[in-house]
This record gives structure tokens, C-alpha cells and sequence, in this order.
């Protein structure tokens, strides 16, 4: 039953409360009533995982911000929601009191890991998933145990799998009080990571031509002389061909090849920009097709 | 008569240049390979003219490669569409030293052991055919008809997953593409996003 509920989570974190994990999953239930027991990380081949939080106590109504930390071993990564070419990203299925939800992770601008021919989109080192948690002034009152069934493939040149049962109570033990500053410089770097929606003052154009699509971005300020795109959407763009950008004056132009696995034109391109200064923003534009893309043949 | 040839030149090197690009690219004649099995013997795409042929890439020590064959799922969609007179066409692509990779003798072992039923299994350690279709993961499938298009290229089915209980309730992709194809249909959906471990192609 579990693992039912916890194929129904995919691709992306769940959203979900106690109320509908019980009505699921007895087992869910009985193991969250053994919470106690459950640690807050774990080590596990190639990483350590846990879950850590901004602030040691809940305030009600108002969002808490707390995250999955995955600190890896050096080569080793763990995958973006688009994994790229292969592997596949971290899940989670939460079980928490009444009251209590949880949102979706948000996802730190990723980095391009070289495998052969092929791309991973991902991150390597300490990294952090963050996510929001809110409870309402009933809940925010008694102490809340947020249980997570994590899932997660960690790769080098080759894969391991591995999951864990983890759980954190907030407002959080005299133990772990000292360590919430720290937590909470981890999660706000995170989010500080998190593609930003772009400036409204910045313009973007896709265009379908031939193979590839031409990206044009417009920035509010002179272009940066590099950039990497990273596809939201599975199957639009050639996650591993390299990405030929131009810059020129306040214009960016990625030249994108299509995925292999695109059948029928998108209607919106969409993904996360990464500047080289660090910052990324989440790019999207109606697709238009070139006049003159009749293929290569003259 | 100069003029024409040059023009023949000129038209083949647009054909050569777009099948490069269009590699693995549904709708398409499937790029042409030569590849020898475990015993030694020499396929050809050109050799299955007139047969629906699958092709599978695959890893022994990949985690998403296991839960196929851990559960007994590969098996059992090798037996059921080579009984159907289709060519399972298993590729191993990982170089020497890395993950998967095999001898001859270690590849038929394994499909001894797993009671697997491939019609051969091709031996790629150059990646030459996997980079020729642009395999990314294991598994890796693609379907290709008698005529020799490519009808179907991606994930095996709708659970990108390692986990063996997934299995059960997967939308399989590639039945379903066959069962459209050898039916006479349109396959609703020609290409998905394959998941898996990367090919482990050579790296230098």
C-alpha cells in the first residue's frame, strides 16, 4: 500500500495530508504512531540524508520553510526534476497530523554532469530540496512530526538506488536547537538557488526551425557572454547536444537542438536559464515556426 | 553529364547530413548497424528486411535494467513477441571496464540464468550502434517495421522507476506499440522520454 501511494507521488514531491495517507495506507499509519523512533537522517551509500529546518517552531498560518538535505559523496549526484539523459530525481511521501501540508520541493537552478555523450541535469555536494510546511493555530499548538518516505538514486558512472523513513518534530528537540541557525543558512541558500520567474522587462522568443529551436532573450541589462538552458519539459530539447549561444547587446541567442523524442511541435518552450553570475530564472515562450524551414534540400 | 553528377553529389550529401542529424528519429528508415552477437555472427539491419525487429538496450548491473529482469517482466515480453515471429534484439553498449560490460560467454550465461529469450544478443563495447541510434539509458527501446522504419523509440513503459513493485501496473510502451504497429494502426505514441542508467559509452 505504500509503495502505491508512493508511485502516485511521481515525478514530483506530494502534496499531502495525514488524513488522506491513513484513508491509503494502514501501514502508513502504524509506522507514523512509531514516529519516535524514525531518525531525522541517515546515512546511506555515497550520501547522507535528512531533513533539516529554518526555524525550530511552527507559527500558524504562516509558511515554515524546512528542506531534504543530501550531502554526497565527492562524484557522486544526485538528479534535477528533468533528470537529462538518464537517472531520475528525488521523491518524497509525507505523512503529517491534521492540519498540516506540505508543499511541493522547489528545485536549485541544477548543473550540467558530463557522462560520456550523454548530459545528467543534477547536483553534486551538499544540496538541499526545500519545501514549505503550514499548519493551522490548532496544529501550530502541539508538537508536529513531519514522516517522510524518501526516494532517491544517486549516481556516479554507475547507480545506486536508496530510500529512508525520516522524521522531524517541530517545534524541534533541546538537541537539535543549536544546529537550526545552520539549518536555516542551508535552506535560504537554497532558495536563493531557485530559478526566479524572469523580469517582466525581459522578452523571450522561441523559434522552431529544421532541428532546432532559437531561443532569443532580451535582458534589461547588457547579455552575459555565456548562459545554459535547462528544459523543463522532457522531450522538447537534445538534453545533451551542446548549446550554441551569442550574445549581443542586451540580446541572448541559444540555439537548442530538438530532442530526438519530439513528435509534434510544443506549443510553449519552457526551462530554467542559468547566468554565470548564479543566478537563473524560468524562461518561457510560445513556439513560432521559421518561414523558411523547409529543410536543407535546395 | 558533369552537371548532373555534380548534382547527384550534392543530393547524396544532403541525405547522408540529414539521416546524421535524425539519428533514432521515428518515421525514418532506423540508422543502419552492423553489430556481431555472442556467437560470433554479424547482424545487419538489412538483414530482418521483412520482419518487425526490437531492439533493447541493456546493462546486467543497472538498477532500472534489474527491475525488468528481476521481476521477470523482460522475459516475459521477449517470449511473448518472439513467439509473435518478432527479431529481440538485445544491445550491450558499455565499454570495456565499465558497468556491463561482458564477454560472449558472460552474456549467454547471464541469459541462461535469467531464462531470458532475445533472439541474439549484439555485442557493442565501441558504442558504435548505440551512438548510431543515440541510445541514452538501459533500457532503451526501440521498434522498428519490416519495411525498416523506425516506429517507436523510448522508455520501455510509464513507471521510471527502480522498483520491481512498479512493475504490475506500467502502462508498457513498447507492447503497446507493437500491438498498434502489427495491427495495422498508427502508434499513439511513437517516441517517450527512455529512462534508466546512462549508456555507459567510452568516455574519452
Amino acid at each position: 500500500m505504500l509503495s502505491e501511494a508512493m508511485r502516485r507521488s511521481r515525478p514530483t514531491a506530494r502534496r499531502a495530508t495525514f488524513g488522506t495517507v491513513l484513508a491509503a495506507c494502514v501501514f502508513g499509519a502504524v509506522s507514523a504512531s512509531a514516529q519516535g523512533r524514525l531518525p531525522r537522517q541517515a546515512s546511506a551509500p555515497h550520501v547522507e540524508v535528512g531533513l533539516i529546518t529554518s526555524q525550530a517552531t511552527l507559527t500558524a498560518g504562516r509558511d515554515a520553510w524546512l528542506g531534504v538535505r543530501f550531502q554526497l559523496e565527492p562524484e557522486w549526484h544526485i538528479y534535477w526534476v528533468n533528470p537529462g539523459d538518464s537517472g531520475g530525481p528525488p521523491t518524497v511521501l509525507w505523512e503529517v497530523p491534521p492540519g498540516v501540508t506540505v508543499g511541493d520541493f522547489e528545485w536549485p537552478a541544477p548543473q550540467r554532469i558530463p557522462l560520456g555523450p550523454l548530459v545528467n541535469y543534477g547536483y553534486t555536494g551538499d544540496v538541499v530540496l526545500p519545501f514549505p510546511v503550514r499548519a493551522t493555530a490548532a496544529a501550530a499548538g502541539q508538537p508536529v512530526t513531519l514522516t517522510a518516505s524518501l526516494r532517491w538514486l544517486v549516481c556516479h558512472d554507475v547507480c545506486v538506488p536508496g530510500r529512508a523513513r525520516l522524521a522531524l518534530t517541530l517545534p524541534v528537540t533541546e538537541a537539535d536547537r543549536g544546529q537550526v541557525d545552520a539549518w536555516n543558512r542551508a535552506v535560504v541558500e537554497a532558495r536563493g538557488r531557485v530559478p526566479k520567474p524572469a523580469p517582466s522587462t525581459w522578452k523571450t522568443t522561441a523559434r522552431s526551425a529544421g532541428d532546432t529551436f532559437t531561443v532569443v532573450v532580451t535582458l534589461d541589462r547588457a547579455a552575459p557572454s555565456s548562459a545554459v538552458f535547462f528544459p523543463l519539459e522532457v522531450s522538447q530539447v537534445n538534453e545533451s547536444a551542446p548549446q550554441q549561444v551569442e550574445a549581443s547587446g542586451r540580446q541572448l541567442r541559444l540555439t537548442l537542438r530538438k530532442s530526438d523524442q519530439l513528435s509534434a511541435l510544443p506549443r510553449l518552450l519552457k526551462g530554467v536559464l542559468a547566468l554565470p553570475d548564479g543566478r537563473a530564472f524560468v524562461i518561457q515562450s510560445p513556439v513560432s515556426v521559421a518561414a523558411s524551414s523547409a529543410p536543407g534540400v535546395r | 553529364m558533369k552537371r548532373m553528377r555534380i548534382v547527384t553529389i550534392a543530393g547524396l550529401a544532403a541525405i547522408v547530413g540529414m539521416t546524421a542529424l535524425q539519428a533514432g528519429k521515428v518515421g525514418e528508415p532506423a540508422p543502419a548497424f552492423a553489430s556481431k552477437d555472442t556467437k560470433g555472427i554479424e547482424h545487419e539491419l538489412g538483414d530482418f528486411k521483412g520482419k518487425w525487429v526490437v531492439l533493447e538496450w541493456h546493462n546486467n548491473g543497472c538498477p532500472y535494467v534489474k527491475k525488468q529482469y528481476d521481476s521477470g517482466n523482460m522475459q516475459k515480453l521477449q517470449k511473448e513477441w518472439t513467439a509473435r515471429g518478432v527479431v529481440w534484439l538485445t544491445v550491450i553498449s558499455s565499454a570495456p571496464g565499465k558497468q556491463g560490460y561482458v564477454t560472449a560467454s558472460e552474456a549467454d550465461a547471464y541469459v541462461k540464468d535469467k531464462g531470458a529469450a532475445p533472439t541474439a544478443v549484439l555485442l557493442d563495447p565501441a558504442g558504435t550502434m548505440g551512438m548510431a541510434y543515440e541510445a541514452k539509458t538501459t533500457p532503451h527501446m526501440y521498434v522498428i517495421d519490416p519495411s525498416g522504419k523506425l516506429l517507436y523509440n523510448g522508455a520501455i513503459d510509464d513507471k521510471p522507476t527502480t522498483d520491481l513493485n512498479d512493475v504490475p501496473g506500467a502502462r508498457n510502451y513498447l507492447s503497446q506499440a507493437l500491438t498498434e504497429a502489427m495491427a495495422g494502426k498508427s502508434v499513439s505514441m511513437p517516441t517517450t522520454k527512455p529512462y534508466g542508467c546512462s549508456v555507459k559509452y567510452p568516455t574519452s
